[in-house]
């Protein structure tokens, strides 16, 4: 049985410093793994990046992130990106890990994934070269998703950690006509392809926190506005997903 | 490039769509496609094409993804009137 705990959009400000931490204060008995799925800033900037570090820094459990679209917003991800691995949380982009629990070992694979929609209602790569370079970005990052995924094949629970989403599930309650800013089912593909256990993703504030792709893998998005609590538990057995209804402090908003 | 039949229907639809939308011989984006049956793969197209040559073009694209596909091409050809009764703005 593996334990792990997730939350997206935690969106630390410059003014966030020591308010995140206590949160988290009883992440160890809770949860095996921690994963944060994007949008860990508000605009991305240094000082923010600082912030984060300092809150996420030690924390008692192995933690794994992927960035998000506001974490790109000032061109300082590198920056985030070493700080993090610095305080001992990994950046997944394309990349993956894996973690042995009690008996079992976990395979976690993450991407910042992207845009473009689900079917019926999808950008193509077609006409200007900015409309190319969005769908290829798109394309490029569902198969470093799928690459990622093969590279822990061997992992007794497989987990897809995503910022975008790969289902049109989990976006009801956001506007339709912004769904293909929020994720891609390209994404959802990668994961049927892989055989994963778990997917999770942020971005969607408004959106909902069930879904599954079209080949039956949960969809759970954490986003914090979503999950209204400081992380959602999920326990994975050998494939087969327990969820609890929730853990850590409650209501915990931030924009 | 042909896809394997047996993916779920979302995954053929999109990817049907997204052919359409970028092969040199169709270049429509508005299409809407349906994936059906059981036995067999059925894919329904409908929208407005603004050449005949495309519709033959999409049995073409489609067979080449789906070679063992049944396609149902329920586009029409885009034919509009010239507008003879002007709007009068005031």
């Amino acid at each position: 049985m593996i334990r792990v705990a997730a939350v997206g959009d935690i969106h630390l400000g410059a003014g966030s410093s020591g308010t995140y931490r206590p949160r988290l204060s009883h992440l160890a008995d809770h949860a095996d793994l921690f994963l944060l799925a994007g949008d860990l800033t508000q605009r991305g900037t240094e000082e923010e990046a600082e912030v984060v570090v300092s809150e996420l820094a030690d924390l008692p459990v192995p933690t794994f992130a992927v960035l998000g679209n506001h974490d790109h917003e000032s061109d300082a991800a590198e920056a985030l990106v070493d700080g993090l691995r610095e305080a001992g949380v990994q950046v997944l982009e394309g990349s993956s890990v894996l973690c042995r629990v009690g008996d079992c070992t976990v395979g976690v694979a993450g991407v910042k994934g992207f845009g473009g929609g689900f079917p019926g209602r999808c950008a193509s790569e077609f006409g200007e070269p900015e409309m190319k370079a969005f769908v290829r970005h798109t394309e490029r990052t569902a198969r470093d998703l799928t690459d990622a995924l093969g590279s822990v094949g061997s992992a007794d629970v497989r987990v897809a950690l995503m910022h975008y989403s790969p289902v049109a599930d989990t976006l009801k309650g956001e506007p339709c006509e912004v769904y293909p800013f929020l994720g891609s089912y390209l994404l959802a593909e990668a994961v049927d392809r892989s055989g994963v256990d778990l997917a999770l993703h942020g971005h969607a504030h408004a959106g909902s926190p069930n879904g599954a792709t079209p080949g039956g893998t949960p969809v759970r998005n954490v986003a914090l506005p979503v999950i209204r609590r400081s992380y959602r538990l999920f326990c994975l057995d050998e494939g087969h997903l327990h969820e609890a209804a929730g853990a850590g402090p409650g209501l915990h908003r931030h924009q | 490039m042909t896809l394997d039949p047996a993916l779920p229907s979302d995954y053929l639809v999109g990817h049907v769509e997204d052919a359409l939308a970028r092969d040199p011989r169709v270049t429509e984006q508005g299409l809407r496609v349906e994936v059906t049956g059981i036995d067999h793969v059925v894919v329904v197209v409908t929208g407005v094409v603004v050449d005949p040559g495309h519709q033959v073009a999409i049995a073409e694209v489609i067979a080449e993804l789906l070679p063992a596909a049944v396609v149902r091409d329920e586009t029409t050809v885009a034919d509009y009137p010239e507008r003879d009764d002007p709007e009068v703005v005031s």
